[in-house]
C-alpha cells in the first residue's frame, strides 16, 4: 500500500538523512564516552531511567487494556465453570466449586448437539459456496480490467453494505417460491450472499500478490486459463483462500437473523438461535447460558487463532485496495 | 471475454439474490402490501414515503442511528487506535496480548450479547458492582437494559467490545506501513511521543483512518444482531436504529409497503456511502 507522501516531515526527512551520513551528534547519550566529565554519563543514568519508566509503563498500560477488554471472556468461561445459578453478591471472580456439569447439562436440557450439527452445516455449506463463487470471480477481478469488470466489483462491494434486514422481506419473498423456508439450505443461500463480497475482496488481494508471469508460464506450458487457476495461482496463494474460506465459515457460523426469521422446526435450529431463545426464557440459568455461549465460540475461535495472520491481512488489503 | 466467463456464475447468482430482492422491495414501497401476501396490492405512488416523513418514530429512529453510529465510530476507533499502537511497541508477551485483543471479534455475534447481558445483570452483575465499588455509581443495582436513557450505552458497550479488533487489525496495518526512517529522522529533530505521534503517526495514516471511518459506518447502518438480541429496539425505542426498524415494520406490524420504502432509504444511504468508499478508494489506486 503506497502512501501519498504528506508534506509536514519531508524536511525532517531529508534532515534525517543528513545527519545519518554526517557525524552521528545526538547518539553520544546512549554510549557516554570514558573520561572525566560527569555530566553525559548523568545523562546517561537519567536516559536509561526514563528508559526503564517508559517501559514499565508500556507493560502497565498493555496489561490494563487486556484486563479489561479479555474480562468478558474471562467471566464467560468462570461463569460457565460454576454450577448453580450464580445468584451471588458480590460476584465471585474467582470459581469456588469449579466443575464441567455445565457442559453435560446444556446437552440434556437442549438439543444442543443436533443445533451445533445444523450449524456446522451452514457453516461449511456458506463455505464451499462462497468459495466456489468467489475464486473464479476474484481471479477475473485481479486479471482483467475495464468497465464491465469494474463495475461488478462495484456491484459486489455495495452488495456488502446492505443492512440483512432490508433483505429480510425480499429473501422471505424469494424463499417462499423456491420451497426454501424452513431448510437449512435456505440459510445457506442468504448467508452466501453476504459472504461473497468480502472472500471476493479478499481473494483478490491475495491474487493480486501472484505475479502474472506464473500464469503465463502455465499457458505457455499449455494449460487453460482455468488450469492456470486451479494448478498454479491457487496453490501459491493458499492461505489466502484458506483465510477466505475460514471466513466464509465463520459468517455461516454466526449467522443468526435469517435463521431466526425462517427456520421455525426446533430441530433445524441452528446454535445461535439456539442460545438467545435459551437466554429469552422466563427463568434465566446465567450458568448454563455462559457454558453455551462457551461452546458456540470455541469453534470460530480456534480457527480464527490459527489464520488470524492472514485472515487480518486479507480483510485489510481487500477493503483499502480497490 | 474470459473474465466475463469467470464472473458470470457470480454475476447471475448476484441478479438472484442481490439485484432481485432489491427490484422486488423498489415495487414493494410503491404498494400498500399487507400481511396476506395479497398478489394485487392497491398501488399508493409515493405514500408509503410521505407516510414515512410525517412519521415521528422515523425520526426518531434516524436519530438513534445516527448516535449509535457515533458511538461506535469514536469507540472502536479509539480503542482499535490505542490498542493498534500498543501492539506496534514491542514486548514481552506481545503474541498473547494479540490474542486476546483480537479474540472479541472472533466470538459469535450473539455469543458476545449473552455475556454482555450477564455483565450487565441488574442484581448480580460484574459492571454494577465493579462500578459502585470503585465510587463511579451511587447504587450496585442500575438498570442498563430497562432504563430507556440507559439502553443505548448498554449496546454500544457492547458492539464496540465486539468491533473494535477490526480496527485494531487496519491500524495497525497502517501504522507498520508508515516509513520507520521518518520516526527516526523525527527522533532526531527531539520530537517526543506525542509530537512524533502528531506529525508522523497520525498524517501516515491518513487513508487507512478514511477507509476505516466508512467501513465502521457501513458496520453501524448494518448491524442488527447485537441490537435485536441485547434489547430488540427497546427501551422505549431507545435503540431502534434503521435497520431495526425495518425488521419490525415488517415482522411485527406487518405494514410490509411502508417497511420496503424504509429500506429503500436505507439502501440509498448505503449506496451513497459505498460510492464515496469507492471514489476514495480508487482515487489512491490511480496515485499509486
Amino acid at each position: 500500500m503506497s502512501q501519498p507522501r504528506p508534506e509536514p516531515y519531508a524536511e525532517a526527512r531529508a534532515a534525517g538523512i543528513r545527519t545519518r551520513a554526517g557525524s552521528r551528534v545526538p547518539a553520544a547519550a546512549d554510549h557516554p564516552a570514558p573520561g572525566p566529565s560527569r555530566g553525559p554519563r548523568r545523562r546517561a543514568g537519567l536516559a536509561a531511567a526514563w528508559r526503564a519508566a517508559r517501559r514499565g509503563l508500556l507493560y502497565a498500560a498493555a496489561i490494563l487494556v487486556c484486563v479489561v477488554v479479555g474480562f468478558p471472556i474471562y467471566w464467560m468461561v468462570t461463569s460457565a465453570l460454576e454450577p448453580g445459578n450464580l445468584f451471588n453478591f458480590p460476584p465471585r471472580f474467582f470459581p469456588s466449586h469449579p466443575a464441567w456439569t455445565n457442559f453435560t447439562h446444556i446437552f440434556t436440557v437442549n438439543p444442543l448437539g443436533r443445533w451445533l450439527a445444523n450449524s456446522l452445516f451452514v457453516a461449511g455449506g456458506t463455505m464451499i459456496c462462497s468459495l466456489l463463487l468467489a475464486v473464479h470471480a476474484a481471479y477475473g477481478l485481479s486479471r482483467f480490467r475495464g468497465r464491465a469488470v469494474d463495475g461488478l466489483g462495484f456491484l459486489m462491494l455495495v452488495g456488502q453494505m446492505i443492512p440483512v434486514t432490508v433483505l429480510t422481506i425480499p429473501f422471505y419473498v424469494l424463499f417462499r417460491q423456491l420451497h426454501l423456508i424452513d431448510t437449512l439450505t435456505g440459510i445457506v443461500v442468504a448467508t452466501t450472499t453476504f459472504s461473497v463480497p468480502m472472500c471476493l475482496w479478499m481473494l483478490r488481494g491475495f491474487f493480486d500478490g501472484v505475479p502474472r508471469e506464473l500464469d503465463e508460464a502455465a499457458l505457455t506450458d499449455g494449460c487453460t486459463r482455468l488450469g492456470a487457476l486451479y494448478r498454479v495461482i491457487l496453490p501459491s496463494a493458499l492461505p489466502g483462500v484458506v483465510a477466505a474460506a475460514l471466513f466464509g465459515f465463520m459468517l455461516g457460523w454466526n449467522e443468526f437473523f435469517f435463521a431466526s426469521t425462517f427456520l421455525s422446526t426446533e430441530t433445524k435450529w441452528v446454535a445461535t438461535v439456539g442460545l438467545v431463545t435459551y437466554m429469552s426464557q422466563y427463568f434465566v440459568e446465567w450458568s448454563a447460558l455462559m457454558a453455551t455461549a462457551f461452546v458456540i465460540t470455541i469453534v470460530p475461535a480456534i480457527l480464527f487463532m490459527v489464520t488470524q495472520r492472514y485472515m487480518m491481512a486479507g480483510i485489510t488489503q481487500g477493503a483499502v485496495k480497490a | 471475454m474470459f473474465a466475463i466467463a469467470m464472473m458470470a456464475p457470480t454475476v447471475l447468482w448476484t441478479l438472484l439474490v442481490l439485484v432481485y430482492p432489491v427490484g422486488v422491495t423498489l415495487r414493494n414501497s410503491l404498494f400498500n402490501v399487507g400481511a396476506g401476501f395479497d398478489p394485487h396490492p392497491p398501488f399508493v405512488g409515493l405514500g408509503n414515503y410521505a407516510a414515512l416523513l410525517a412519521d415521528p418514530i422515523f425520526w426518531h429512529s434516524v436519530r438513534v442511528t445516527v448516535l449509535f453510529a457515533l458511538g461506535n465510530l469514536l469507540g472502536s476507533f479509539g480503542l482499535g487506535l490505542v490498542t493498534a499502537m500498543l501492539l506496534h511497541e514491542r514486548f514481552w508477551g506481545r503474541p498473547f496480548a494479540r490474542a486476546v485483543l483480537l479474540l472479541p471479534w472472533a466470538m459469535p455475534q450473539v455469543a458476545a450479547v449473552v455475556v454482555w447481558r450477564w455483565l450487565l445483570q441488574v442484581q448480580y452483575g460484574a459492571v454494577n458492582y465493579v462500578l459502585w465499588r470503585l465510587h463511579l455509581v451511587a447504587t450496585p443495582s442500575i438498570q442498563w437494559l430497562v432504563k430507556p436513557s440507559l439502553g443505548l450505552y448498554a449496546v454500544l458497550a457492547a458492539t464496540v467490545w465486539w468491533q473494535y479488533p477490526i480496527a485494531t487489525t487496519f491500524l495497525q496495518a497502517g501504522i507498520q506501513s508508515v516509513p520507520v526512517d521518518l520516526y527516526e529522522a523525527a527522533g532526531i529533530d527531539g520530537a517526543n511521543g506525542w509530537q512524533r505521534f502528531r506529525h508522523v503517526t497520525w498524517p501516515g495514516l491518513r487513508h487507512v483512518r478514511n477507509i476505516l471511518l466508512l467501513m465502521l459506518l457501513f458496520w453501524s447502518l448494518g448491524q442488527v444482531i447485537i441490537i435485536w438480541t441485547m434489547t430488540a429496539g427497546g427501551p422505549a425505542r431507545a435503540t431502534q436504529t434503521l435497520a431495526i426498524l425495518v425488521y419490525q415494520r415488517a415482522f411485527s406490524d406487518f405494514q410490509f409497503g411502508s417497511a420496503a420504502a424504509l429500506a429503500t432509504i436505507v439502501l440509498a444511504v448505503s449506496l451513497s456511502i459505498g460510492l464515496l468508499y469507492y471514489r476514495l478508494t480508487l482515487r489512491t489506486a490511480q496515485e499509486a
